[in-house]
């Protein structure tokens, strides 16, 4: 069994002592930034109260581990939205890569430099940016329903920011929208170091440029799809916050809460601090579960893994 | 010895000079002070006069951080705070020891501060940890808008031109208003860009939103919570969530009925403030919840004509709240200031509250400088004319003066009296309220024949056919209230998701029994979310509070 590590040659003690040198800063961003935070657990052994020192804080044990996973008002809608969310986003998570692949196939150089342009732009565009033009678009008397009323598609205005079951595809659809095009970077890089040669023996057996895309493209990124993949599953129930914060309202609270928003609205709107930071290390536990999960299966089927 | 002396001249002379020269650049100290509000430091017009003032008065600069919640909050948790800092709610303060207690230095520095006796026992009663010092100061203590200021911001709201086109229609009802937002809408202009009219649209993600229009009219103020609303004519407490009769309900019946009149606007849910305001001066609304965000229809229609009539305003029905005439003996409870723990210069800090507290500042405030903007005219406090001229104009100019920009934080409220036996505010005289008028405002005072809009309220309640905010001592009760149990926090928290989530299918129901039913359906949920356990706390604790003030009255 091999991993997807970089095959790195053996060096001399010294080399490696620089090497390890070399990374000695990041490491240390590593520890004070993603370890030291975790002293921040602790709270959730408390009645913590701002501006009361942990010390004099009550402990209470695991009780607001035990509240959330007997609640039974919120856990099971806000973990039926995160899973939803989840697997959607599996589904469409092969998207970037075919998108590349499309890419890679124009010939036109402006024409694919300009898609490529105006796709990776969306994603420099803030949430709140994107709400208040989905707004202008989408409100009842927005630009989307003058077409549509214009054009006799629809009697009467819709408003689908206001519409509960539409969440879950039109929140993708954003998703895909927003970052499609800087997704597909790191496959537009995968193929750039697909060996040239295949295509031309491809070529010159006399398959078609499907035929190449279907038996050398694909294959070719499917470690990069894979490594991708795993590290998405361990972000499982990470599906984000920003943009389901703008998009919350009365009308799509119940559907478009995620366990992110969930905690932020226990934690900060609440002032629950303590039941808000055990959900968070509840959501961690999982999350890290389900990255040794996927990490043995792709062992075991595929015989790579990233640890 | 010649040489000596006069070496010694020099040296003394060279001394003097540094040293009035050092005294003279030095520096002044700063005093930061941390809250929610919106100081407008950012403006061209800042600092204002009051704030120059203020600032000489305790011989410091003064630093306004804004936070918003979250930040606040964490500022808290880290005890890295400014001097001075205002939050809503007392526990956290008392509970994490937070702040300093005043009273070592109120003799000294804080003579003003001792003169509001009452406010400070009630304070050394219920917000000090129970140890009985003074920990908080509080704005705006004192009598509040006691003839109903110039225009309501809650009232059946009406456009004014079209609503006269109809014949100005009493209103005495949700039903009858519905009637005239109809007959409005049938004969409103269509917006240039073609946009529909709509009677009203709400900035509906925010319970405020739903909630504020018949909690004013109907006489209730909001608690900690929307769960419970507080009858604002004897202060009890009722449930808003439970109760059918509560304003909530009858929120709740109003939107489905303009819902299903067509009336309401279908992106409630979905808009921001902003979006409701941006609407209004479009002239897509014909009516409010709240005149707040309607102001843009006048300020759009006034730049094409100066006389126009097209703007929002209050016309008030039969037995209709009025928000005006408290007499909060605490001030505002949600606005309490402290001297942080982390503070420098306390004695500094008690002196700014101190100045807060002033005969001085809060004339300047409420009024402005003597000399400047009013002088006494046969011993009476008066406005000058140029003064009057300058609210009237507005703009920068009047902003620059700062005169009411502080509500949020001076010690007295416009109508405490000051030495000189007058308001602080010397706004509250008829004629010069009329004086003051815009347009639409004096056709509606002369249409009615009173001297400014909110006098038909205010002679409503003289006559006994509508009520105000006189008997209401929400503010103090408020104060005193104990903690709530986390539990009950949770409750009430639920229960305000639930209910937020309910609004969109009662609101907008297809009739009468799927309105019957949504209602049925989440009184429901309330109580299996713990509705009856949270209400046994506030109706022992609340009334018990209000039990303890009446006494201590």
């Amino acid at each position: 069994m091999s991993s997807v590590t970089p095959n790195i040659q053996i060096k001399p003690r010294k080399k490696q002592y620089q090497l390890l040198l070399m990374a000695a800063p990041f490491l240390l961003l590593v520890l004070l930034f993603s370890y030291v935070p975790l002293f921040g657990w602790s709270f959730s052994l408390f009645n913590y109260r701002p501006g009361i020192s942990l010390l004099e804080s009550k402990f209470v044990g695991f009780k607001y581990f035990q509240m959330f996973l007997t609640d039974k008002y919120d856990m099971y809608r806000v973990m039926k939205n995160t899973v939803i969310f989840a697997l959607i986003g599996y589904l469409v998570s092969p998207l970037p890569m075919i998108f590349a692949i499309m890419l890679n196939e124009v010939k036109h150089a402006k024409y694919k430099k300009a898609v490529q342009t105006i796709s990776t732009m969306p994603n420099f565009v803030s949430w709140v940016i994107v709400y208040s033009l989905m707004f202008t678009i989408f409100s009842t008397d927005g630009v989307f329903n003058d077409i549509m009323m214009n054009l006799g598609l629809i009697s009467s205005p819709t408003n689908v920011l206001a519409d509960k079951d539409a969440v879950y595809w039109f929140q993708t659809l954003l998703g895909q929208w927003k970052n499609l095009g800087w997704s597909s970077i790191i496959y537009l890089a995968a193929i750039a170091g697909i060996d040239q040669e295949m295509y031309e023996a491809a070529s010159i057996d006399g398959a078609t440029r499907f035929q190449s895309i279907l038996h050398i493209t694909i294959p070719s990124l499917m470690p990069t799809f894979i490594v991708l993949l795993l590290l998405s599953i361990g972000n499982f129930v990470n599906v984000g916050f920003d943009q389901y914060f703008v998009f919350k309202n009365n009308v799509t609270a119940a559907n478009i809460e995620v366990l992110d928003l969930y905690v932020y609205r226990i934690g900060l709107m609440n002032s629950d601090y303590s039941y808000g930071v055990a959900i968070g290390i509840m959501k961690s536990f999982v999350s890290i579960a389900l990255l040794f999960i996927a990490n043995t299966l792709s062992k075991k089927v595929r015989g790579t893994s990233i640890v | 010895m010649r040489k000596f002396l006069s070496l010694l001249a020099v040296v003394a002379m060279l001394v003097a000079m540094l040293t009035g020269v050092v005294a003279e650049t030095k520096e002044r100290e700063t005093l930061t002070y941390g809250s929610l509000l919106n100081m407008n430091t950012d403006k061209p017009f800042y600092p204002t006069k009051f704030i120059k003032h203020l600032e000489d008065m305790i011989d410091a600069n003064i630093e306004f951080i804004q936070y918003d919640n979250d930040t606040l909050k964490l500022t808290l948790a880290s005890g890295d705070m400014p001097d001075l800092m205002m939050v809503n709610t007392a526990s956290t303060i008392i509970d994490g020891r937070l702040a300093v207690a005043m009273d070592d230095y109120l003799e000294e520095y804080g003579p003003n501060i001792l003169k509001f006796e009452k406010r400070n026992a009630i304070m050394r009663e219920f917000v000090s940890g129970g140890d009985g010092k003074l920990y908080f100061h509080t704005p705006s203590t004192g009598p509040e808008e006691m003839t109903g200021g110039v225009t309501s911001w809650n009232g059946y709201l009406v456009r004014w031109d079209l609503y006269k086109q109809l014949g100005a229609p009493a209103i005495n009802s949700d039903d009858e208003y519905i009637e005239v937002l109809k007959k409005m809408v049938e004969i409103a202009p269509k917006p240039a860009n073609g946009a529909p009219v709509y009677g009203m649209g709400l900035h509906g993600s925010q319970q405020w939103a739903w909630n504020i229009r018949a909690m004013a009219n109907e006489g209730y103020s909001n608690s900690t919570c929307w769960a419970y609303a507080i009858n604002t004519t004897n202060t009890e407490v009722i449930q808003n969530y439970m109760d059918l009769s509560s304003p909530f309900w009858s929120n709740m019946r109003f939107y489905y009925k303009l819902n299903q009149a067509g009336l309401l606007d279908p992106d409630s849910y979905t808009m921001t403030g902003d979006q409701v305001g941006e609407k209004a001066a479009n002239g897509q609304y014909v009516g409010s919840y709240c005149s707040w965000y309607t102001g843009g229809l006048y300020d759009a229609a006034r730049k094409e004509d100066p006389n126009t009539l097209a703007g929002i305003i209050a016309v008030y029905g039969d037995g209709m709240s009025g928000w005006y005439g408290s007499n909060h003996t605490v001030g505002w409870s949600d606005k309490l200031t402290f001297i942080t723990k982390s503070c420098k210069n306390v004695p500094l800090a008690v002196k700014f509250l101190n100045a807060l507290d002033s005969d001085e500042l809060n004339r300047i405030h409420y009024s402005g400088v003597q000399g400047e903007e009013w002088d006494y005219v046969d011993g009476v406090p008066t406005l000058f004319p140029e003064t009057v001229a300058l609210r009237q104009t507005g703009g920068e100019a009047w902003q620059h003066t700062g005169i009411n920009s502080f509500n949020n934080t001076i010690g007295a409220s416009a109508y405490s009296t000051a030495e000189d036996g007058s308001f602080y505010s010397l706004w509250d005289d008829p004629d010069l309220k009329y004086s003051g008028l815009n347009p639409l405002e004096k056709d509606y005072a002369d249409f009615y024949g009173v001297k400014y809009p909110a006098q038909v309220h205010y002679n409503m309640v003289q006559e006994g056919k509508a009520i105000n905010q006189a008997g209401n001592q929400t503010q103090a009760v408020q104060l005193g209230l104990s903690v709530r149990p986390d539990n009950i926090i949770r409750i009430d928290s639920r229960m305000e998701e639930i209910v937020n989530r309910a609004i969109p299918t009662l609101v907008s129901a297809a009739d009468q029994d799927a309105f019957d039913a949504a209602q049925a359906s989440l009184l429901e949920e309330l109580k299996a979310a713990g509705a009856e356990e949270s209400w046994a706390w506030w109706n022992e604790n609340w009334n018990g509070t209000l039990a303890k003030i009446n006494s201590l009255e």
